[in-house]
């Protein structure tokens, strides 16, 4: 039951009590005020009846109508008296005397006026007499009566007096009893009441304070159906929930915290990797700078290399073409024709192995970054004629017609060796590689920039070979002619030199028909990164 | 007879330029180092002058220059012996007062027709 209607019912039934001592009260005291009316009534009544006795006794003496008349008035009130007293209580034995009372001074009356009428018709004095006795007795009967009837009433009055007094003590008896046992009871519920709320109200404040310290645990035990019950249900599953939420979070932490120690651990490989690596780097950098010096040595002893090849292995054959030019010459004597043959024979295979290895050493050194440029203005006009005039020979022994077209003398300013370099590997490859017709060398200024093409009417390059012209050690093979002396590495250094120089270099060629070569280059050289 | 002074430390070079200037009737003075060149291009006040560029001890072109130093009247002609490999040696021996270069290997046929051109 819940607390506001164990309070409401409890409220009610004191209420109740309350109102049943009131309605006693009530009760008891109605009872009481009637028995003191009962004994009021009764004591006017005797009262009244000493009054009648005074009044009959006047009317005896004066025998006055005035007195009668009193009389008969004063009996008629208490008449009345009486029936308002036998309302409440049983008189009859007073109702029967009163009327004996009455009857009596009626008689008294009557006899009174027969003594008048006797007195008037004049009967004889023993008949007065008579009636006078009469009268005495009647009288004397009559204060018996009223005698008797006080008494009676004074008794009736006591009697009721004393019942009310009786009544009064029971009741004040009952209600002391009643007001205790109501008292009692309602102390009892409501200590009840208070008692279980306090010890409900208890258990939720050391269930609070338990919370409170955090023991989560701690159920809140109310055996009351009552508020405080819903009011500990709702402590226990708050409680329930906030434990739950800890373990949540606790697990969470935990979790957290695991995953930090985790983190931390991959934190900790991650830099012992990064160390490790470091040391690898560390070592791989020193690694590397030993082979950037060993590296550095290698070049410098290649250039050394190189530079030692140039001289040494050009030493001889120099003196290999000079003594066969000698010999050749007849500086020594006379020589046969076979002989001459097989000298000139001697002499353009030195020339040749001369020109692979200025090619080579010209190729490493291109490719080492090594060529020193030497910058300086010339006349473009006799370098062609420099090198028209070289071909002249072998031109005509091939029946080859060689022409120069050049329109206005340019004075150049570039690599004079290198620029003559690539335009006599031009010409050198269109006479090597052209049988009958014509060489044509034209140059031409256009804007700032020179442009010499040579063109032939030889056998021409294939289509699929001419991506790879450019390119290292890319021999052309004519099927049915024989090999043609070359290393293989004039284009693709002429391609290095033209590039060095700023300038381009393009072929033309139809296969059978001839090619077209055209080196453009600037007029003034600027410095260009390769 | 116009004198000649090959200046060469390649002994074999050297028999080569005297072989083909003897035989085309030149007097040939022989200096086997840069020093022993200058020596003789100032004592003996040749017609022509053929200087190698590389020498042992000081090159072609010091050579040039002590003996361009050296002279108070006149010049003599100083060839210079380049070398093809050796890219810029041309462009150096001329700016070290050189009069002109022939190109090595040496052309038995055209070696006199340059040389003439310079006497």
């Amino acid at each position: 039951m819940k607390i506001r209607t164990k309070l409401y019912a409890s409220a009610i039934l004191y209420i109740g009590l309350i109102s049943i001592l009131a309605l006693s009260l009530l009760f008891f005291s109605f009872r009481e005020r009637k028995e003191l009316d009962k004994s009021e009534l009764v004591n006017e009544f005797a009262k009244g009846i000493a009054e009648l006795n005074i009044l009959a006794d006047e009317y005896i003496a004066y025998k006055e109508k005035r007195m009668e008349q009193q009389w008969q008035w004063k009996y008629m009130t208490l008449s009345e008296i009486l029936e308002k007293a036998e309302e409440l209580i049983e008189l009859h034995i007073i109702r029967s005397a009163f009327e004996s009372l009455n009857n009596s001074f009626s008689f008294l009356t009557t006899n009174y006026r027969e003594r008048q009428e006797l007195l008037r018709k004049n009967v004889p004095k023993e008949e007065l007499e008579r009636t006078i006795l009469l009268e005495e007795r009647i009288a004397a009967r009559m204060r018996m009566e009223a005698q008797k009837l006080i008494t009676l009433a004074f008794d009736v009055a006591e009697n009721s007096r004393q019942r009310a007094n009786a009544i009064q003590q029971r009741e004040n008896l009952i209600l002391l009893f009643l007001s205790i046992s109501i008292s009692v009871f309602i102390a009892a519920i409501t200590f009840r009441i208070i008692g279980s709320i306090g010890k409900s109200i208890d258990e939720l404040i050391t269930g609070a304070e338990r919370f409170g310290r955090g023991q989560l645990d701690y159920h809140i035990r109310v055996t009351a159906k009552d508020e405080t019950a819903v009011l500990a249900n709702a402590f226990n599953e708050m409680a329930k929930k906030i434990a739950g939420m800890i373990e949540t979070e606790q697990e969470y932490t935990l979790k957290l915290e695991k995953e930090i120690v985790e983190r931390k651990q991959i934190q900790e490989e991650l830099r012992k990797a990064h160390d490790e690596l470091e040391v690898k780097v560390e070592e791989r950098t020193k690694k590397l700078q030993e082979a950037n010096i060993k590296l550095q040595e290698f070049d410098r002893l290649k250039s050394m290399f190189i530079a030692s090849m140039s001289h040494e292995l050009r030493t001889p054959l120099n003196s290999i073409i000079g003594f066969t030019g000698i010999i050749l010459q007849g500086m020594s004597g006379k020589i046969t024709e076979d002989q001459r043959k097989e000298l000139s024979m001697v002499k353009n295979s030195a020339h040749h192995l001369l020109v692979l290895i200025n090619d080579v050493i010209d190729v490493s050194k291109i490719e080492a970054g090594k060529v020193e440029l030497v910058i300086e203005e010339f006349n473009l006009a006799d370098l062609m004629q420099e090198v028209n005039d070289s071909f002249k020979v072998a031109a005509d022994e091939k029946d080859l017609k060689l022409s120069l077209e050049m329109t206005e003398r340019l004075i150049i300013k570039s690599d004079e060796r290198r620029t003559k370099q690539v335009i006599m590997n031009l010409v050198s490859n269109a006479v090597k590689f052209t049988d009958r017709g014509e060489i044509e060398i034209k140059v031409k200024k256009k804007d700032e920039r020179v442009k010499v093409s040579v063109a032939d009417t030889g056998i021409g390059i294939k289509k699929e070979n001419m991506e790879k012209l450019f390119k290292q050690f890319s021999r052309i093979y004519v099927e049915g002619k024989p090999v043609v002396e070359g290393t293989g590495l004039g284009l693709y250094l002429s391609k290095k030199v033209v590039d060095l120089l700023g300038g381009q270099i393009k072929a033309e060629s139809e296969f059978g028909k001839g090619s077209r070569f055209t080196f453009t280059f600037p007029l003034k050289y600027t410095e260009v990164k390769v | 007879m116009k004198r000649i002074l090959v200046v060469e430390d390649n002994e074999i070079n050297m028999y080569l330029c005297s072989r083909i200037l003897k035989s085309s009737g030149y007097e040939v003075i022989e200096a086997r180092s840069g020093e022993e060149g200058v020596e003789l291009a100032i004592k003996e006040k040749p017609d022509l002058v053929l200087m190698d560029i590389q020498l042992p001890d000081i090159d072609g072109l010091e050579a040039t220059k002590r003996i361009r130093e050296s002279e108070a009247d006149g010049e003599i002609p100083i060839i210079a012996l380049t070398s093809y490999a050796m890219a810029g040696d041309k462009e150096k021996a001329i700016s070290v007062g050189c009069t002109g270069y022939i190109e090595k290997p040496i052309n038995a046929e055209t070696f006199i027709a340059e040389i003439e051109k310079y006497l």
